[in-house]
């Protein structure tokens, strides 16, 4: 299964993605963009990272500017109930997020959205692999 | 005549023995004297110079003494002019009178006139003087009038036993009155609404009383019945000995203008509601989100543990008949595995748990916004402060919670206060908006961490003092003395229309006779410092509530959320002191 990590700074929010997606997704949370770096850090490698966008410490858009630094492999969804026009640019400009989903999202479409990403990811992995060792001649 | 200013008199006689007599006789007395002997002479003279009163003769060469009136006559209305005569012709003097002469006095040849002319000149300016006086006080009462008739301004006056003795045609329309006849004469209380009056009339007579002026805002009460605001000056007339012999009235109606107060009062709310909706909207797809989640994994999770209880029931029967199938067993066990059973055990009373929460979240901010922005009565009522600012903390949580701190430390013992609730909702929100923006402005700049907005509430005497505190980047020196102005905003465009605070000051100071000002520090912080007095009310509003019902101050149409229901982290029981974590 692949392992997606959600970020949210509402607890009830994070056990209730974990209760609504374990059937099909590996699901582990972080309470907050600081918990998410120690995740990504030390218990990776993961597939899909799904983040809100307003947080203390930091937002969900600057936490993704971070991760793309060092693990720019993983997807980056948002998902926020701040559904205006600028954090969505944003959220694309300097998230270079994959997809932006708003709060309150269906179990269903939050699903598809999940597979679309982590398909998303076997076909960087599969280009990542075939750039990097060629067929040998 | 020594104390009188000279006077210049013109005298036009041919008679050059009479002259001599004449002049002397009048220099003696302190005239200034220009003689002239003839007619022609006399008319240059007198068109050259402005002279105090004219002697003339009646027989003089080249023009007579009647021609040379008729001729002054036509340049305007005429000084004192005396006529003197030898012959004493009766048509003469007849003609003389009808163009405006003063007086007429017959030569005799003892020279009782010589002695007779002083005294007939000095009569005839002091007479002339009067008719002019007189004729100037009309025409200034004209002018008065004209003015009073045509301002839009009201203007009246009353006597000392407060009876109506003038009102002019804007007072009058302002009143509602037809014609002033129906004003004048009346007791001026009549056009005040009862219990307004006794609420004022001690300032108002005082003032008048006092021989001062009064100035304020009021009602007037119509002879249609309705009620007028308008702003009212009292102020004495007095007379020359400075004695207040009446006093004046001036009224201006200021509904237009109490109108657009209220508009812009209504439109800052909205303002303000608009700019937390994005905020508030955020606030509740959090809880939606979950709730939704939550309701999906129960769905699934009564499936699984579906499947299974239909294997219990395959299990009960038959234990019933006595034969157990292993198989059967195996199956439960498996399908127990499978479904995880242990798990659903212990998460589905926590998404039950977790899902209410979420919905009493959601319907404390419902709640909240329903409370906040009330249309409301126009009406004083009274109010549980305490609650009204924590429901403003509740709508306006998304605008601090990634900031600041909210500390409450609300009096528990805090008396209801008679106030507009909408109205000081709109108030604490607009401060409480300000802090979170000057908190997250200092966490931008000074790279703190979160800040904190600490609100008290506490009794002093007669009043309630509210103070916001906030942790945030303080008020520069500069721009202290404005923070009040309209239109004054230090944020960008479309983060404030700069209307915030002068709302609150016109809501704080004009409709509720309470305080606001702030003590700041740069880089400190600023705290904001209302005081409310804790009954507002009219004594005839007081009264009409107390008769109107034992429960007067429950409005059905004002509901507070519960305290419970806030949020889970307030705690609104004895302990006085609670932090609201974002």
């Amino acid at each position: 299964m692949s392992r997606i990590l959600f970020v949210d700074d509402e607890p009830n929010t994070l056990e209730a993605y974990r209760r609504a997606l374990r059937r099909r997704f590996d699901i582990e949370t972080a309470l907050g963009a600081t918990e998410a770096l120690e995740a990504v850090r030390h218990r990776g490698p993961y597939t899909v990272i799904v983040a809100d966008v307003r947080m203390p410490e930091m937002t969900g858009i600057e936490l993704f500017t971070e991760i793309r630094k060092t693990n720019p492999e993983i997807v980056r969804i948002i998902l926020t109930g701040n559904a205006d026009q600028q954090t969505a640019i944003d959220a694309f400009e300097r998230g270079q997020v994959f997809c932006y989903l708003g709060k309150p999202c269906p179990v269903k479409a939050l699903t598809e959205a999940l597979e679309a990403g982590i398909n998303q990811y076997s076909l960087t992995q599969y280009s990542l692999t075939t750039t990097i060792s060629p067929p040998q001649s | 005549m020594s104390e009188n200013p000279r006077y210049h008199v013109l005298y036009m006689e041919d008679d050059a023995a009479q002259v001599r007599l004449v002049q002397k006789c009048l220099e003696r007395m302190g005239y200034c004297v220009d003689v002239v002997l003839d007619g022609l002479a006399g008319l240059q003279c007198f068109s050259e110079k402005r002279y105090d009163a004219v002697v003339v003769d009646q027989t003089m060469p080249l023009r007579s003494g009647l021609e040379v009136i008729r001729d002054m006559a036509e340049q305007g209305p005429l000084p004192p002019t005396i006529m003197v005569t030898g012959t004493g012709n009766e048509q003469v003097a007849v003609e003389a009178m009808k163009l405006g002469v003063s007086d007429y006095l017959v030569k005799d040849l003892e020279g009782g006139f010589v002695r007779l002319l002083p005294v007939t000149i000095e009569r005839a300016i002091n007479q002339h003087r009067l008719v002019e006086e007189k004729r100037l006080a009309e025409e200034n009462l004209r002018l008065f009038r004209s003015f009073a008739d045509a301002s839009a301004q009201g203007f009246g006056m009353g006597d000392f036993q407060r009876k109506v003795q003038y009102v002019n045609p804007a007072l009058c329309r302002i009143l509602g009155e037809k014609n002033p006849e129906a004003i004048i004469g009346k007791d001026y209380r009549d056009y005040y609404p009862k219990e307004r009056w006794q609420e004022q009339s001690d300032q108002v007579w005082k003032a008048v009383v006092q021989n001062r002026q009064w100035t304020g805002e009021t009602l007037a009460f119509t002879a249609n019945g309705t009620t007028v605001p308008i702003l009212q000056s009292v102020f004495p007339i007095c007379n020359d000995q400075g004695e207040p012999i009446c006093y004046g009235t001036t009224v201006t109606d200021i509904s237009e203008r109490k109108h657009l107060e209220q508009e812009l009062v209504q439109a800052q709310k909205l303002e303000a509601i608009g700019q937390l909706a994005a905020g508030i909207a955020h606030e509740i797809n959090t809880p939606i989100q979950y709730i939704g989640d939550n309701a999906c994994f129960l769905q699934d999770a009564f499936c699984d543990i579906n499947s299974l209880l239909a294997l219990f029931d395959l299990l009960l029967k038959s234990s019933k008949h006595g034969a157990v199938g292993e198989s059967l067993v195996r199956e439960v066990e498996a399908t127990r595995n499978r479904i995880d059973l242990d798990y659903l055990t212990i998460e589905i009373p926590k998404a039950i748990q977790q899902s209410l929460e979420g919905v009493e979240r959601v319907a404390s901010i419902v709640g909240a916004m329903k409370e906040f922005s009330h249309p409301g009565r126009k009406e004083k009522q009274a109010v549980d402060l305490n609650k009204a600012i924590q429901s403003t903390l509740t709508i306006s949580r998304n605008e601090w919670k990634y900031v600041a701190e909210v500390v409450t430390d609300l009096d528990p013992s805090l008396p209801a206060v008679y106030c507009l609730p909408t109205e000081i909702n709109q108030v604490m929100l607009n401060i409480v908006v300000n802090a979170a923006h000057a908190v997250g402005q200092a966490i931008r700049e000074d790279k703190k961490g979160m800040g904190v907005i600490t609100v008290r509430t506490r009794r002093d005497g007669d009043c309630v003092e509210i103070r916001i505190e906030d942790t945030g980047t303080g008020i520069p020196e500069a721009i202290r003395t404005r923070v009040f102005d309209p239109f004054f905003t230090t944020k960008d465009v479309g983060q404030g229309s700069g209307q915030g605070l002068a709302i609150a000051r016109s809501i704080i100071v004009d409709r509720h006779g309470g305080t606001i000002r702030f003590e700041s520090e740069l880089k400190r912080g600023t705290t904001f410092i209302i005081r409310l007095p804790i009954d507002a009310r009219t004594a005839s509003q007081r009264e009409a509530q107390a008769k109107g019902s034992s429960n007067a101050s429950v409005d059905p149409n004002v509901i507070y959320a519960s305290p419970a229901s806030i949020h889970e982290n307030i705690s609104t029981n004895d302990a006085d002191c609670s932090v609201l974590t974002p």
